[in-house]
């Protein structure tokens, strides 16, 4: 009996502690994700250009269609719907959030240097840039209090160069 | 002896665990590596405009060579193959779609012991999204 009560106990403990690293695994892959996503949406935001101050030698982001993008790019490749709350088939829960900074040549005096607020990202402006932070939430964890309650954040920049 | 027969027992409970474990991390592994070539792929694609055949070619030839469990006909790729243009305003008409997916064989790693049956005992790793053409209009 003493042999049966303790198997069941190291069986147990050994399914919560597979559990906890299988969410964790989980949790790291679709982070890595994450991070692909934003690198993809600081890029697709700074496409857009405004045509007009481009004539005349200067970057300046269109944001207009810039937000058109992020949102866009969060809905394909975060698989959520147009208000960006994710669909079934996403891993994310929570409604997904973004900041997207635009530093250009109407707003900016080069070199800037920039710290997101949420994630402490430092990033130093020497040319027309797009910095896009997303907020996904909290993973899914099948036991809960551990590490539940931490935010999976990503933030990229991306630069116009060669100008 | 009962006491060895007993932890013998045990230790074939428990040892499913960490095989899990070990075969999760190389699921891991392997997507990670999926997502880069896909990645890499798209990126070609964002230069050119279209995912191009040699670009569709070297996509499946690099999935055949990190993956030599994989034969071709296991590669599922759908891609856009015309070509598409940077514009001033976003246009979804105007993006360079991918949709490629290859199989995960085995991600239980001791299915009988669930009594999963190896049929069930796959999956489908699906890497899918845009990106916006560098190419500018003629």
């Amino acid at each position: 009996m003493k042999a049966f009560l303790f198997g069941l106990a190291a069986f147990i403990f050994s399914l919560f502690v597979w559990l906890f690293c299988h969410d964790y695994n989980l949790n790291h892959m679709y982070y890595m994700q994450l991070r692909t996503a934003t690198e993809e949406a600081s890029v697709a935001a700074a496409m857009f250009i405004d045509p007009q101050e481009e004539s005349e030698g200067k970057i300046v982001f269109n944001q207009e269609e810039g937000h058109k993008a992020i949102r866009a790019i969060i809905k394909s490749m975060l698989k959520t719907n147009d208000s960006l709350i994710p669909v079934k088939e996403s891993y994310w829960q929570e409604q997904i959030s973004y900041n997207a900074y635009f530093y250009d040549d109407s707003n900016t005096t080069y070199p800037y240097y920039f710290t997101d607020p949420e994630t402490g990202y430092k990033f130093t402006v020497y040319k027309p840039s797009v910095i896009v932070t997303i907020n996904a939430g909290r993973a899914r964890y099948t036991i809960k209090g551990v590490i539940d309650e931490a935010q999976n954040v990503r933030s990229a920049a991306h630069e116009i160069v060669g100008r | 002896m009962k006491n060895f027969l007993a932890g013998l027992a045990i230790i074939l409970l428990l040892i499913v665990f960490p095989l899990q474990s070990v075969l999760e991390i190389s699921n891991e592994r392997r997507l990670q590596r999926f997502s880069d070539i896909v990645y890499e792929a798209a990126q070609t694609a964002r230069l050119d405009g279209y995912f191009k055949q040699d670009t569709i070619d070297k996509l499946k030839q690099n999935l055949l060579y990190e993956f030599p469990d994989l034969s071709e006909s296991d590669i599922y790729i759908n891609v856009t193959t015309t070509r598409k243009y940077r514009t001033y305003e976003f246009d979804e008409r105007e993006t360079i779609n991918y949709d490629i997916r290859i199989p995960i064989r085995k991600i239980i790693a001791v299915p009988a012991f669930w009594g999963i049956s190896d049929n069930d005992n796959k999956a489908t790793a699906v890497r899918s999204g845009f990106v916006l053409s560098e190419v500018l209009a003629p």
